[in-house]
């Protein structure tokens, strides 16, 4: 492939000048480092013993900064809803290639294990690293290998709305729950004893909170990924 | 009662919009209004028990958690936003069997998440938190602008998408360079150890945050976006727009620009920054044909207008520009409201066509909400702009003031041509019907509009408490971290 006769010259000069000025903020910020290497986390990692939580990370992300996470889920709620508005499914024209057996077959054997991994990274997520994010994708990851490789398979509609308006409602209402009462939104309720930190049933509100991330991440992205797939390159 | 309810219930509402809808085919828009309306009873309830600032911690304690702080003045802005959307459902309600929007439930999520957004930004104490709804008033207002899928729509909403996108990575840069050099995100932390920074660390921190919300508060260079955006979306829509949305960005930049920089360093900036976008949107409004972006505009100048006057940063100014922000928003929200119903036959109407309309009706409410616009005594629109050139007088600052009255004389040019065009005489062939709901809105709105004009001191103690407050730069820090 010919660059120069492919891409026009504004363009590339548009790229290299994005580029130098990249490099200059990067050089002038490197200036400003802060000179003491505070750690910022500590203060988090002292607090995160009373929760009784393994993976810090965790913790911060569901519990300390819990409004945040709900927001993220909203800002996701939201894209899968443009996404599904902007390209109405068209059950006429989706993607007509027939795809290979072998794929097919492979396809069709991974895709439990794909969810059973998914599952395993959303409920081990205060324990091991991963969590809800990572275990929705993984799902939705799942979701969209089927969808390659087998021309009719989809996901209804209302299966994938019906997991994401539970996931949603369940996550506000026990946030509404710590709010009855711990007398704080998203309060840890459950009784979490720090005896327990690393066992399956331990810290409280923190894991159901994150397998219902999971949930939402899951179906959403898998809704979104579906809604692209649905439109064949000739509309 | 919790000031989080105002976040989490149209969030609770929006995620659970799906079931609603299955109960029935009204069951999703009265439940959206009842829920808007229990949010106002809750708002005015709050107002009326007139406690003090209260902080409402979410998880855990506040420099390291997030917390909500109800204000004066944030509960002024939340009754302010909760009134408007109230509004906004009722007219949608009133004028729906004629007028439905496509994919309703996906319009009442949609709403409803803007309205959490909206209050979010408002209330939240959190730089980061302030991040994430910042980006979930702007998806929402995107899909909003693109809602009804005509070209312009379309291209409106991609140009809202492109300039968003731009302004949120300018936002989170500086986020992450004040989290790199604070160690907090707290917006009281941050208040306290920003002067401490280095001058270049302080400067690049200013810079990125004026320009990442420059694109939302509308101020001159980064605006261009805006009467783009307007013209594509629907009227409705855009009532929406500049009586809501820009006013929560307005007062969140605000609310961040005193807690950081107290003494003043940029004042005369952006003072002359707010002066001249005034000066260029009213220029450019003069030769405008279309409505929409007439009105765009004159958006684009009065939020200048409440800029300049935030900018002041005295009791004075500030209680001027919560005046103004009142009356605009209540005076755009009418004249757009009026807008949507008269363009049932058609989009983008050009000025012409105020010739031809027959609806005394709309003409007079329309006429009302320009009066205010213009500052016009008897109107809350005049109360603002006096107490702005008063305390401009007062501060000796008599270039800024001839602009704004420059700038005043501007818009009433094109505003009296309207007003021409729609006392025109002669026949008028285009009937316009109104029905009783929609009259009472509009009714309501401009009886507002003119009782807080005669009796403006009825509010004046409120909003002067919520300058005093919103300036208190050190009563906020106490309040959050103690000491």
């Amino acid at each position: 492939m010919n660059i120069k006769r492919d891409i026009p010259t504004a363009t590339l000069s548009g790229f290299a000048l994005s580029a130098v000025l990249v490099l200059t903020l990067i050089t002038i910020l490197l200036q400003y480092l802060p000179l003491s290497q505070q750690r910022v986390g500590d203060a988090l990692l002292v607090l995160n013993e009373k929760e009784g939580v393994a993976n810090v990370v965790t913790t911060v992300v569901v519990y300390f900064r819990g409004f945040d996470t709900l927001g993220e889920i909203a800002v996701l709620f939201i894209a899968s809803l443009g996404v599904g508005l902007m390209l109405q499914p068209n059950t006429e024209c989706r993607l007509k290639a027939e795809s290979n057996f072998m794929l097919q077959t492979a396809s069709t054997l991974l895709f439990p294990l794909i969810l059973l991994f998914g599952i395993y990274v959303m409920v081990y997520g205060h324990l091991s690293p991963g969590g809800g994010f990572q275990g929705g994708v993984i799902i939705a990851s799942g979701v969209l290998l089927l969808l390659i490789s087998h021309k009719n398979f989809e996901v209804p509609h209302t299966v994938i709305v019906a997991f994401e308006t539970v996931a949603g409602v369940s996550y506000v209402l026990i946030g509404f729950m710590g709010l009855l009462l711990l007398d704080t939104f998203l309060g840890n309720f459950i009784p979490h004893d720090i005896a327990n930190m690393g066992m399956l049933l331990s810290g409280g509100v923190i894991p159901l909170i994150y397998i219902i991330v999971g949930i939402k991440v899951g179906s959403e992205m898998s809704g979104i990924v579906q809604n692209l797939m649905q439109r064949s390159d000739d509309v | 009662m919790s000031s989080t309810l105002f976040i989490a219930l149209p969030l609770l509402f929006g995620f659970a919009t799906p079931l609603l809808s299955r109960l029935g085919k009204n069951a999703l828009a009265y439940t959206s209004v009842l829920m808007q309306l229990s949010l106002l009873g809750l708002a005015l309830s709050l107002l009326l028990a007139h406690s003090s600032t209260t902080v409402e911690l979410i998880s855990i304690a506040a420099p390291l958690g997030i917390s909500f702080v109800l204000s004066t003045a944030s509960l002024l802005m939340v009754l302010l936003f909760t009134l408007l959307m109230t509004l906004f459902s009722l007219y949608y309600l009133f004028q729906r069997r004629a007028n439905a929007y496509a994919n309703e439930s996906k319009f009442f999520t949609l709403l409803n998440m803007l309205l959490a957004a909206s209050i979010g930004l408002v209330l939240s104490s959190d730089i980061f938190n302030i991040y994430v709804f910042f980006e979930i008033a702007g998806i929402s207002a995107y899909i909003l602008s693109a809602y009804s899928k005509t070209a312009l729509a379309l291209e409106s909403g991609l140009k809202y998408l492109l300039t968003g996108a731009v302004a949120s990575i300018f936002l989170l840069f500086a986020i992450v360079l004040i989290y790199l050099h604070v160690g907090s995100l707290n917006l009281a932390v941050i208040a306290e150890q920003f002067q401490l920074l280095p001058y270049n660390v302080k400067l690049l921190i200013s810079l990125l945050l004026l320009i990442g919300f420059g694109f939302k508060v509308e101020v001159f260079p980064l605006n261009f976006w805006v009467t783009d955006v307007y013209q594509g979306s629907t009227s409705l829509v855009n009532a929406l727009f500049s009586g809501i949305v820009v006013k929560a960005y307005l007062f969140v930049f605000f609310h961040i620009l005193y807690l950081f920089l107290p003494q003043g360093e940029f004042t005369l900036f952006l003072l002359y920054l707010g002066g001249v976008s005034m000066l260029v949107a009213e220029v450019a409004g003069l030769r405008q044909t279309n409505l929409k972006r007439l009105f765009a505009y004159s958006s684009l100048g009065q939020v200048a207008l409440i800029f300049v006057a935030f900018a002041m940063q005295n009791i004075q100014a500030v209680q001027a520009a919560f005046f103004i922000v009142i009356a605009h928003s209540l005076a755009k929200f009418m004249l757009f409201l009026a807008l949507a119903s008269l363009e049932k036959t058609e989009q983008n109407m050009h000025i012409d066509r105020l010739k031809q309309i027959d609806s005394p009706f709309l003409m007079v409410m329309m006429f009302l909400a320009m009066l205010s616009l213009l500052g016009i005594p008897l109107f809350v629109g005049f109360v603002g702009k006096f107490l702005l050139l008063k305390s401009l007088a007062v501060e000796g600052m008599l270039t800024l003031l001839v602009m704004v009255v420059v700038a005043s004389f501007i818009e009433a040019i094109y505003y009296f041509k309207l007003m021409g065009y729609m006392l025109h005489k002669g026949t008028r062939s285009e009937k316009v019907e109104v029905s009783l709901g929609e009259k009472m809105i509009f009714v309501s709105l401009g009886l507002s509009l003119l009782l807080l004009g005669v009796f403006p001191m009825s509010i004046a103690g409120f909003l002067q408490n919520a300058a005093e407050v919103l300036l208190d730069q050190t009563a906020y820090i106490t309040l959050l971290v103690g000491g």
